[in-house]
């Protein structure tokens, strides 16, 4: 592998799983076709148009900020997003992601009860050390939650897959590009 | 529709085309103006894909490098004819008032 190559695929990282595991090849093998042979290193306008358009599209293939929340909390997502949705789910690092978003929701809930107990003593001037009152249920819950949400992150996962219409062992990504209305077949021009 | 999209359904107008034979014919259209990245590339060609304006045809690899190919379809095809005619009449209007006849020019 030259350095040229290898600098390329390094920079396809930029975009997102699905798309490396269908066109990385192709994404490396077009670039490489644009610099010449003897070449060292990519141009830096070739590296910038690579890195933007990965990262552009990770953010086409991302559901907006409504429909995430929606879907964190249990929502069906559409099928334009199911490829973001699989790799959610299914790609590296899935039960990380699901335990930070379960924790996260938990922590907010926590914090926010804290807030209000904190509140409640306030206006009832309680008196003496409030803080091991709050920190202690506070601590317990969230090691709680982690304790259950890491024994149960499989069937989480396997239910949303379900929810969304994919068997439960590795689906792998909808195809790439989306099936095409029976009139858009392929043709050249007449 | 963006140039390069324009560009692009124009330059598999009448033949398949792979991803670096995409490029050199934009440029070629563009005369040289557009210089497609791969970046852009194949964000526009996901776009397209997504409006079901092109498809995927055919991969082969050459020198160990894969190359897919890529084709228009009837409604892209209509699409892009649409636009080049809207294009022209723009252009022909333009064109009318930047040089108009003789006899109205102003000294």
């Amino acid at each position: 592998v030259s350095p040229v190559e290898r600098q390329a695929r390094r920079l396809v990282r930029s975009w997102p799983v699905p798309d490396r595991v269908e066109r990385g090849d192709e994404i490396v093998g077009t670039t490489l076709d644009l610099v010449p042979v003897d070449a060292t290193r990519l141009p830096v306008a070739l590296v910038l148009d690579l890195v933007i358009g990965g990262l552009h599209a990770r953010w086409r293939m991302r559901p907006p900020v409504w429909r995430w929340l929606a879907y964190r909390m249990g929502a069906r997502l559409p099928g334009r997003w199911h490829r973001w949705m699989l790799n959610d789910l299914t790609g590296p690092g899935w039960r990380r992601r699901l335990v930070v978003n379960k924790l996260s929701a938990g922590f907010v809930g926590c914090a926010f009860a804290v807030v209000v107990v904190q509140l409640q003593f306030h206006v009832h001037r309680f008196t003496g050390s409030q803080l091991p009152s709050v920190l202690v249920p506070f601590a317990g819950f969230a090691a709680g939650t982690l304790i259950a949400y890491r024994r149960r992150t499989g069937k989480e996962r396997n239910r949303q897959l379900v929810r969304h219409g994919y068997g439960q062992a590795s689906p792998g990504y909808p195809p790439w590009p989306p099936p095409q209305t029976p009139a858009g077949g392929p043709q050249t021009a007449g | 529709m963006r140039e390069a999209s324009f560009l692009v359904l124009a330059a598999l107008g009448d033949q398949e085309l792979h991803g670096y034979a995409i490029i050199g014919h934009v440029k070629e259209l563009s005369g040289g103006r557009l210089k497609l990245g791969p970046g852009t590339l194949y964000g526009t060609l996901d776009r397209l894909s997504e409006q079901g304006l092109i498809q995927p045809t055919r991969t082969e690899v050459v020198d160990g490098r894969l190359r897919r190919y890529y084709g228009i379809t009837g409604t892209g095809l209509s699409a892009v004819r649409h636009e080049a005619a809207a294009r022209a009449e723009t252009l022909q209007a333009a064109s009318a008032r930047l040089h108009p006849p003789v006899r109205g020019a102003l000294a």
